[in-house]
């Protein structure tokens, strides 16, 4: 059943003419945002790369990572997919798609968060050897925690939107004016996916 | 549509504007007003400008005599670290875009509110809680500098437990400015009504996007520089600490990445604010409109590709140090190029000599000697000799404060009115520039002078047989009677908000939206969608004795009004 459009002023303090403009301003200030932590990711990865390029001797004794990663990686890639799913469904108006989608998403992320949190519990082993490790495995061992700890941060905050859009689509009557808030969020998804891409191409170099 | 509405016209009331809509504490503490949002971060700003002050009184005070006067070595140490990070961090980076533009852009731009109020509020408690991180690290004590340079900030023997809380306060400022930026360049671009074209905005305006451009792209990666040293000191890892195989030019490069937009940061909205202060009180047209808003931009992007200026002495290449002279020099291009469209505003203009004005004046020439000693020390072979001397703080001082500061109280000066509802008493506040100016050149232009014989920057002490205790004692004077101008500043502020006459809505005889509502301004800014003109065609509007401002004049015809509505009768 198609949903009613809406096109009372909208917004805080209702500074928008419509919904559509809010969700407008809504995608500028996310493309800002994005460009804003591709930054701060991209001096992360660039600092530690540089640190790494400066050392022309790199030991080769160093551990592997956890295998949990890989499955996180993949799971990463999954939430990306369903939620590429939700939003196709949104725009075909199918409640049901949108609600499965999400809740499948909603899966994933558990999934990859559970996995992070898996291999860090591995890794920890490392951290006891610290004081007694070369310069160059210190950087590689904390360069894991630092990489993943950054990301899961930004995990986190993607984490509760995706648990309003979740809420929204089981427990209430899914509405176009949520359309705007799931296209965000899957954008936002899209590019933790990318930026975990770079991450784990630098930590395979460390 | 009109250009002024009927209420804009009438004598201002106090009953219905922003300050009286909602009353209690609450209405404040949770308000979504970007007005009361400008107002509470200029209240905040202005407390940290007093305590970062008063650090300033004590570093210049110990310099009154060659073996220090008040404090010992790590005393000064923290003193001026503390004034430096305060008086950057808190102050004056917030100063004008948070507190000024808050207030000011979304009624100029006329919208209702910025795009986000939400996270507007959000970005005000992110000041609060990196503020009190900031403050917090004086408990344990700072003496890097404000720059937080490694070594000196890795080194835990020093006992100087205030590095991670003050890091982490200056990170948590950077995510407040950065949400800020975004929420600016979102306002700029999704909120303009009808008829406000890119250039028919205020210059103030062009100087706000172009700064939110850099908070948004620089600030990011002095997050993560600083995430890294809170990082390092905590664990030691290896990536600034030379100890453990880090390198700690590295932290050079990526502070300066950030620091030198920062700067920019800080002086490109003050010459948006002087852009509007010269041709407001010249009552003249801006001169060279399009070439003052597109050297906002080119002098915002320039800021990302000069950082290496400040590391000639490093080691790093030396054809990396001729590339960022070089470069360097080009920021000189787009800057001159106000400083020739404000001279030309005010040629013929019809000058007011009021106290906004004066502050516009006094930035022009402070601006000048700033930016052209900063020519000097773009000069590689110059800046060698002169680096890390009292020549590199008086240059800072005369861009950061003699521009960038004294941009803040020029807009401060210009749009009390509108904030308040208040007229300050003029006579006080030209009393106040004169004495400000005075004692400006006599803090820093002996510093020129201390830097050029030899005088080495954060130094405690000095050899008595040196010859710098002349220059000191002048310089510790003119600090005091810049002192005594903020306090005068402060006394007629206040007794203007509890005694002063009431603002017309256009006082000094602006023609950008916000001199077209009511002072103080209404809750929800404008009653109804003002049209858009010309900002800077001044000729249409007439002294009024009557309402002791300005008026649309009456042979003129008022777009979307008639005569009898537009002079209010």
């Amino acid at each position: 059943m198609p949903h009613p459009p809406t096109t009372k002023a909208a917004g805080a303090r209702g500074v928008y003419a419509t919904e559509a403009a809010q969700v407008r301003a809504g995608s500028l200030g996310l493309l800002l945002l994005l460009i804003s932590l591709a930054m701060l990711f991209g001096g992360l990865v660039l600092a530690v790369l540089l640190i790494r390029l400066g050392n022309t001797v790199w030991p080769e004794d160093l551990p592997h990572l956890p295998w949990q990663i890989w499955v996180s990686t993949g799971s990463l890639l999954a939430i990306s997919l369903s939620f590429a799913g939700a939003v196709k469904a949104a725009k075909q108006q199918s409640d049901v798609g949108i609600r499965i989608c999400l809740v499948w998403t909603g899966v994933l992320a558990l999934i990859f968060t559970a996995m992070q949190v898996w291999a860090w519990v591995n890794w920890s082993d490392q951290v006891s050897q610290l004081e007694t490790m070369t310069d160059q495995h210190r950087v590689a061992i904390a360069g894991f925690w630092i990489f993943t700890g950054l990301h899961v941060a930004h995990v986190i905050g993607g984490l509760v939107p995706l648990a309003m859009l979740g809420w929204y689509a089981v427990f209430r009557t899914w509405t176009n004016a949520r359309h705007g808030l799931l296209r965000h969020t899957a954008i936002y998804w899209h590019f933790l996916d990318a930026v975990w891409i770079v991450l784990l191409l630098a930590l395979i170099m460390l | 549509m009109t250009t002024m509405n009927t209420r804009s016209l009438e004598q201002p009331t106090l009953e219905d504007n922003y300050l009286t809509y909602t009353r209690g504490i609450m209405s404040w503490v949770l308000t979504l007003d970007h007005k009361r949002i400008g107002v509470m971060y200029l209240v905040s700003v202005l407390g940290a400008f007093l305590l970062g002050g008063v650090f300033a009184l004590l570093v210049r005070t110990q310099l009154l005599v060659p073996d220090g006067l008040i404090m010992d070595q790590d005393q000064y140490n923290q003193a001026f670290t503390l004034h430096g990070g305060i008086m950057v961090f808190l102050v004056i980076i917030p100063s004008i875009p948070a507190a000024l533009g808050n207030f000011v852009m979304p009624i100029m731009l006329g919208a209702k509110d910025v795009a986000f109020p939400r996270l507007n509020l959000m970005s005000y408690y992110l000041w609060v809680i990196g503020a009190l991180c900031m403050v917090y690290a004086m408990v344990g004590g700072l003496d890097t500098g404000w720059t937080f340079y490694t070594p000196y900030s890795i080194d835990e023997s020093s006992a100087m437990s205030g590095v991670i809380p003050a890091v982490t306060g200056a990170f948590i400022l950077g995510f407040s400015s950065i949400f800020t930026g975004m929420n600016f360049i979102v306002t700029i671009h999704r909120l303009r009504p009808d008829g406000m074209t890119w250039f028919r905005m205020p210059l103030f305006l062009w100087s706000i996007y172009a700064t939110a451009v850099i908070q948004v792209l620089a600030t990011p990666v002095l997050g993560i520089t600083l995430a890294l040293l809170a990082v390092e000191r905590a664990f030691g890892i290896g990536i600034f600490d030379p100890a453990l195989g880090g390198d700690p030019v590295l932290y050079q490069h990526f502070f300066w990445f950030y620091s030198h937009p920062a700067v920019y940061i800080m002086v490109l909205p003050a010459m948006g604010i002087v852009s509007e202060l010269i041709a407001v009180h010249s009552h003249r047209h801006i001169f060279g409109y399009s070439f003052i808003a597109w050297s906002s931009v080119a002098i915002a992007i320039f800021s990302f590709i000069v950082w290496g200026h400040h590391m000639f002495t490093s080691g790093q290449s030396q054809l990396m140090n001729v590339i960022f002279s070089f470069i360097t020099f080009s920021v000189a291009i787009p800057s001159a190029v106000k400083v020739f469209n404000w001279l030309a505003t005010m040629y013929k203009g019809a000058i007011s000599w009021n106290t906004p004005m004066l502050y516009g004046m006094g930035f022009i020439v402070l601006f000048l000697i700033g930016g052209l000693t900063g020519l000097y020390l773009g000069t590689l072979a110059v800046d060698i000799h002169l680096h890390d001397t009292y020549f590199v703080v008086a240059h800072f001082h005369y861009t950061m404060m003699g521009s960038a500061l004294i941009g803040f109280i020029g807009g401060l000066h210009h749009w009390w009115p509108k904030i308040t509802g208040k007229m300050y008493n003029e006579n006080a506040g030209r009393f106040a520039f004169v004495l400000f100016f005075i004692g400006y050149n006599m803090t820093f232009f002996t510093q020129f002078m201390l830097g050029s014989h030899g005088m080495p920057r954060r130094y405690g002490t000095y050899p008595a047989d040196a010859g710098f205790q002349t220059y000191h004692i002048i310089s510790t004077i003119g600090a005091y009677i810049m002192a005594i101008a903020f306090f005068t500043m402060a006394g007629y502020f206040l007794a203007s908000v509890f005694g002063g006459r009431r603002a017309a809505s256009n006082p000094w005889g602006g023609r950008s939206l916000e001199w077209q509502c009511t002072s103080p301004p209404p809750h929800d800014n404008f009653s109804e969608q003002p049209a858009v003109g010309d900002c800077y065609d001044f000729s249409v509007l007439r002294w009024d004795d009557a309402t002791n401002g300005y008026v649309w004049r009456e042979d003129i015809e008022h777009p979307g009004m008639t005569h009898s509505e537009a002079s209010g009768e």
